[in-house]
């Protein structure tokens, strides 16, 4: 049986806290962060909540140089995903309440999700 | 303040399957804080999505783990199913269940047998082993694999069960809810086991839910979160109760498990008593286009595959949440107060894959 409806909610950047703070109240948790790169330096994160087995996700697009508030003050379990997308991404996020510093894993590859395969596979084989 | 020292344990620790890492910080004998690292195997997998077709990128995600990969396939497949809007014959829908429930089985008894060797049990250990060495010989008979299965494909199964195959199983499920029984009661009453798990890594129901611990871990402390509940597949068909222990601690989180093992095999009579006759795939055309967010519950909790596809043969974003992943930060929690001999029976009390966890 499908999940149904996983409604996405673009909002702005300036009203990412505010909405994630009101998800928090509702009693939803969150579920994910996930980013996909749209365009060279274009960059779409989707942070997911669930409450009753029913998913709602907020969108919010950002450059690189954005810098993007973190949700860990929020939801501070959010550390672990936040660090993964600035270190596979390379996108910009303020305030994570514990920041690896780009050391959270090993990479041979700076941002290797943000550059195409082929160049990361050239990467790899030059060790 | 008392001086403080750093630990490192693991990647490589006696205690661990798999290569975790975590900075203990102790004061004395006692943690005070834990940094985890986990990029020691970390393979891109998800990356891999731009290579591969999407039919063909099933086998990738199967390899994301060697315990749950079944359902690493069950839950990409219905991503791109949803995407597709496939409507998938209910005797496959059946299967994949009972795949799924396998699944649990070998992974809760895999756990659970690392544990008790974990805690110097280790005739308990080869106990579990053996009643798991059951049933991967019945998942290889019935899925065509120990490890790797390759059953799930976008639009069915590939491989049916007859209803010969189904009585042997149901027939050999009382051995196992006998053996399992035998073995979980021993390690539940053993003085010396509750000794080590009673009261250690407690983790409140509150700070469970709000950490996003998933799975055992979650309902270890009481957190209602099954994502079986949700019906997907035919679970929606299968009547059950998820398990919930109240304590928060190892014990409890072990107990969740132990009680799981007699529920899967409920749930797998259940299927085979329901399970309808037809085919098992419908024929797949056109490629996905849209996104979904699949969520299926694995042996370690929720697991989420996301997928993004722009009606081309290769999706463009795909992202698995692993269970452990989203752990993590509840073991990091739950470590903190307590001493050190103590940390190897927290960490096996989530159970961590990192197999999964460094997809």
């Amino acid at each position: 049986m499908a999940e149904g409806e996983q409604p996405v909610n673009a909002v702005k950047l300036k009203e990412l806290l505010g909405e994630a703070e009101a998800y928090k109240e509702k009693g939803y948790r969150l579920v994910h962060i996930c980013c996909t790169k749209l365009a060279e330096n274009s960059f779409e994160l989707t942070y997911a909540f669930d409450k009753d087995y029913k998913l709602e996700n907020l969108r919010i697009t950002a450059a690189r140089e954005t810098e993007i508030p973190s949700v860990t003050k929020i939801f501070p379990g959010a550390f672990l995903y936040e660090n993964e997308i600035m270190e596979f991404f390379g996108v910009a996020i303020k305030g994570v309440s514990v920041d690896f510093k780009g050391h959270l894993y090993k990479k041979k590859v700076e941002y290797p999700f943000a550059v195409d395969t082929d160049k990361v596979d050239e990467s790899c084989k030059k060790g | 303040m008392q001086k403080r020292i750093v630990i490192p344990f693991g990647p490589q620790h006696p205690v661990l399957p798999e290569p975790i890492h975590l900075d203990l910080v102790l004061e004395d004998e006692r943690v005070v804080d834990a940094i985890p690292s986990i990029g020691y195997l970390h393979r891109g997998l998800e990356k891999l999505v731009d290579k591969r077709e999407f039919p063909e990128y099933v086998y990738v995600i199967e390899r994301t783990c060697g315990i749950c990969s079944f359902i690493h396939g069950l839950s990409y497949c219905q991503a791109v199913e949803e995407m597709m809007k496939i409507e998938v014959p209910e005797r496959a829908l059946f299967l994949r269940t009972i795949g799924s429930e396998y699944s649990r089985l070998h992974s809760h008894l895999l756990t659970l047998g690392c544990l008790a060797d974990g805690m110097g049990f280790e005739n308990l250990f080869m106990g579990f082993w053996r009643v798991r060495e059951r049933v991967l010989n019945r998942m290889e008979e019935s899925l065509g694999g120990r490890v790797i299965q390759g059953t799930c494909k976008v639009g069915g199964v590939r491989k049916d069960m007859d209803g010969e195959m189904l009585e042997r199983m149901k027939a050999e499920l009382d051995v196992l809810d006998k053996e399992m029984k035998e073995m979980t009661g021993v390690l539940l009453r053993d003085d010396a086991v509750k000794y080590r798990m009673k009261g250690i890594g407690v983790l409140p129901k509150k700070d469970a839910f709000e950490l996003g611990a998933v799975g055992p871990t979650g309902r270890g402390s009481g957190v209602r979160i099954d994502l079986r509940e949700r019906g997907y597949a035919a679970y929606g068909k299968i009547g059950f109760e998820p398990v919930l222990e109240t304590a928060g601690d190892c014990y409890a989180r072990t107990a969740v498990r132990c009680r799981e093992l007699l529920l899967s095999t409920r749930i797998i009579r259940q299927c085979i008593g329901k399970i309808p006759d037809g085919p098992i795939e419908t024929k797949v055309t056109g490629n996905p286009n849209g996104e979904y967010a699949s969520r299926v519950e694995q042996p370690r909790g929720e697991a989420v595959h996301y997928a993004k596809g722009d009606g081309g043969r290769y999706l463009k974003r795909f992202r698995i949440r692993t269970p452990t992943f989203a752990n993590i930060p509840s073991l990091v929690h739950m470590l903190k107060g307590y001493e050190l001999a103590d940390v190897p029976v927290i960490i096996m009390s989530i159970d961590p894959c990192i197999s999964c966890t460094e997809r």
